[in-house]
């Protein structure tokens, strides 16, 4: 994609897309990977948070909790269009290499959360939507202020002595409840999404969990009012897209990096070779013994599991490189999630939901379904 | 003479073993670039980087952690490889000639237990915890398999010390004359370092499991104990089952050297060729194929071990 970024400091970036901004994440992805650049699973081990689209009210506060959970030194950025991917690498590198500016924001930070509630949290998806967040999104590159010589620790204010609820933290504990066996076991409540690695934009999944068992869930969309639209999900790039996106969960690194630059050939125009390699890499995949006993069970549709699904848009994108007909793949209404996830493991769960196409609009659209988001909020 | 030679050599042997660790993640990375079509070399050289920005990076804290357990699990697991690769004899040099090597190497193989596990509970977050979960569930599918694995040299050896098991294997290795011990004990070794087909502690679909939550430094420790476990394991099965330093022409300390990274070499192609096996269905596969397996093992050893004195 002629990006010319210094390979010598490869970025770990955190991509969010923002619903119906698939070709541009996509896009994204397919730059980085040829500049060296390193896709980030979770806050903690990444640099720079790039938002793919413009995110609505809702997504943009998530954003800002993922955000504040990323450590310094660290950089964001907003992009709507590839042209503009280029300057976004550079400039996040020369953001991350000014040490005096990180370190000053750093200090900002810690200052200016005396109590370390907003900053430090449970994990990148969980979000209390009526914190507040006072957005210190671009201090990094404005604030000179504060010239006092500090490490880049910046987390000592994180000290605990002062919270005595009770709950580590001031968190209440998990609740008690009945595991299948009959033996009490914690139940947590937790969100899963938006902004989740290998996750259909948009979607939140709002689940109780005893031990890593999904035993209660609701789904969701962020910003219902702001796109109620699905994006054409036709063409070879997509379909290896979500092919990769199976494969990542099943923990099959190698096939899903094959995938994956299969699906950038496409997509950047090198038809031929994305053909030649994909062939032999779909024989690989029907062909593992491991993969099928390691899918064995996961059902998404009567007599569709994960594994035909997988295997279905492989062929998808063989037959759209090659130029013949193909079915698109059917699209799953955002409340038929639930039903496919209670009682599954949450790898199994997470396996189901990249098998399906998430469409956004519900069957029949209740206040009752929004009413309960709310509720789970803080489980 | 030995004992300076010993001691010296317990001294450089982290470093040794951090060496193997970096080249083992430099193949992995550089592999992993070849697959996605991404530059090979800056690939290669990711260890080094990756280094220097954790090293550069702000630690992380998460609000209610159990800050002194989650700090042990991780700086934890480096030092257990240290101390799994103390018990390795290297030809004539052995910093830790005990007469229960093998239970040593046990112990500390069961110490991954709890630092994995406190890694993934220590941070109060819930992908981690589930990632302390996987690895406890992966435990129970390899680790009774795994002890049976090692007893099977000491019983060929009648010896539970790691020169007698060198001398033992004159001129057959275990790993010839005991297969699926030798298998079972390379499968485990990538299990408890939570690699490859085990990595679901760790995986995508957890945010990053154990490691989710961890930035800077304890992020360095954790990805340099994982590496170093690896290395560990692999230059233990040398002395267990390919026949410690024997071979022709080079000296011993030398053909130590080359079997653990030819191990280490297998690990990673094989490793990076499957998908990962979900460790509810990994207790199905210990408990009914493996384990009867390497106890049919365990016997047709003893029975050729008594045969052979009688």
């Amino acid at each position: 994609m002629g990006v010319t970024t210094d390979p010598r400091h490869p970025l770990h970036l955190l991509l969010v897309e923002v619903p119906g901004n698939g070709a541009v994440r996509i896009g994204v992805e397919a730059a980085a990977a040829a500049a060296g650049h390193v896709l980030g699973i979770h806050p903690a081990e990444s640099d720079v948070l790039l938002v793919c689209g413009t995110p609505g009210p809702e997504l943009h506060a998530v954003i800002d909790r993922i955000w504040d959970q990323m450590p310094y030194p660290k950089h964001r950025a907003m992009l709507t269009s590839l042209e503009e991917i280029g300057t976004v690498f550079t400039t996040s590198q020369e953001t991350l290499a000014d040490r005096r500016a990180q370190r000053s924001a750093a200090r900002k930070v810690a200052v200016s959360h005396p109590d370390g509630q907003d900053h430090e949290d449970r994990g990148p998806d969980d979000e209390h939507l009526n914190h507040e967040h006072p957005d210190d999104a671009d201090d990094t590159k404005h604030d000179h202020d504060h010239d006092h010589d500090m490490p880049m620790g910046g987390h000592d204010h994180m000290s605990m002595d002062h919270m005595s609820m009770s709950g580590p933290g001031g968190y209440p504990l998990a609740d008690g409840a009945d595991d299948r066996d009959g033996l009490e076991m914690d139940v947590l409540h937790r969100r899963l999404g938006p902004i989740l690695p290998v996750w259909p934009a948009g979607v939140v999944l709002d689940v109780t969990l005893a031990g890593d068992t999904i035993t209660d869930a609701s789904a969701s969309m962020v910003d219902v009012d702001d796109h109620g639209r699905a994006e054409s999900q036709n063409g070879a790039a997509s379909a290896l897209d979500q092919a990769a996106q199976v494969l990542t969960l099943a923990g099959w690194g190698t096939a899903a990096a094959r995938t994956l630059r299969a699906r950038d050939l496409a997509v950047t125009g090198r038809l031929e070779q994305a053909r030649e390699r994909l062939r032999p890499l779909i024989r690989r995949i029907e062909r593992s013994v491991m993969l099928r006993w390691s899918l064995r069970g996961l059902q998404v549709r009567p007599d569709v599991d994960v594994r035909t699904v997988l295997l279905a848009r492989l062929g998808r994108a063989d037959a759209a490189l090659n130029g013949r007909h193909f079915e698109p793949e059917p699209a799953t209404l955002i409340d038929e999630i639930p039903a496919l996830v209670e009682g599954r493991d949450i790898g199994s769960a997470r396996l189901v939901v990249a098998a399906l196409t998430v469409h956004p609009s519900r069957r029949t659209d209740t206040t009752d379904q929004a009413g309960r988001t709310k509720r789970h909020q803080h489980g | 003479m030995v004992d300076v030679g010993n001691a010296v050599w317990a001294l450089i042997l982290p470093g040794v073993v951090l060496i193997l660790a970096v080249a083992t993640a430099s193949g992995n990375a550089a592999l992993g670039a070849r697959d996605r079509g991404t530059p090979v070399h800056a690939a290669a050289m990711s260890p080094f980087r990756e280094t220097g920005r954790l090293l550069r990076q702000q630690r992380r804290s998460v609000l209610g952690a159990d800050s002194l357990l989650w700090r042990i699990g991780g700086s934890g697991l480096i030092v257990a490889a240290f101390l799994a690769a103390l018990a390795v004899p290297i030809g004539a040099l052995a910093p830790l000639d005990i007469p229960v090597g093998v239970v040593w190497f046990n112990a500390v193989d069961v110490s991954l237990w709890a630092l994995w596990w406190l890694l993934g509970w220590g941070g109060n977050s819930v992908h981690p915890l589930i990632g302390g979960y996987r690895f406890l569930a992966q435990a129970l599918a390899y680790e009774i398999p795994l002890m049976f694995a090692l007893t099977a040299p000491a019983i060929g050896a009648q010896s539970l010390r790691l020169t007698d098991v060198v001398t033992a294997q004159q001129p057959v290795w275990f790993a010839l004359t005991m297969p699926v011990a030798f298998i079972v004990y390379c499968v485990s070794v990538t299990a408890f370092s939570a690699w490859g087909p085990f990595a679901l502690p760790a995986g995508t679909d957890i945010a990053g499991g154990v490691l989710g939550e961890l930035s800077g430094v304890d992020r360095l420790l954790v990805l340099a104990g994982r590496w170093c476990l690896l290395v560990a394991g692999a230059a233990f099965a040398v002395p267990m089952f390919l026949g410690g330093g024997a071979g022709p022409l080079l000296p011993p300390a030398l053909w130590v050297l080359v079997k653990t990274c030819a191990l280490l070499a297998v690990f990673l192609l094989l490793g990076r060729a499957m998908p990962a096996i979900r460790p509810q269905r990994l207790a199905e596969l210990g408990w009914v194929l493996v384990l009867p397996l390497v106890l049919l093992q365990l016997l047709i050893t003893s029975v050729l071990t008594v045969m052979g004195k009688g």
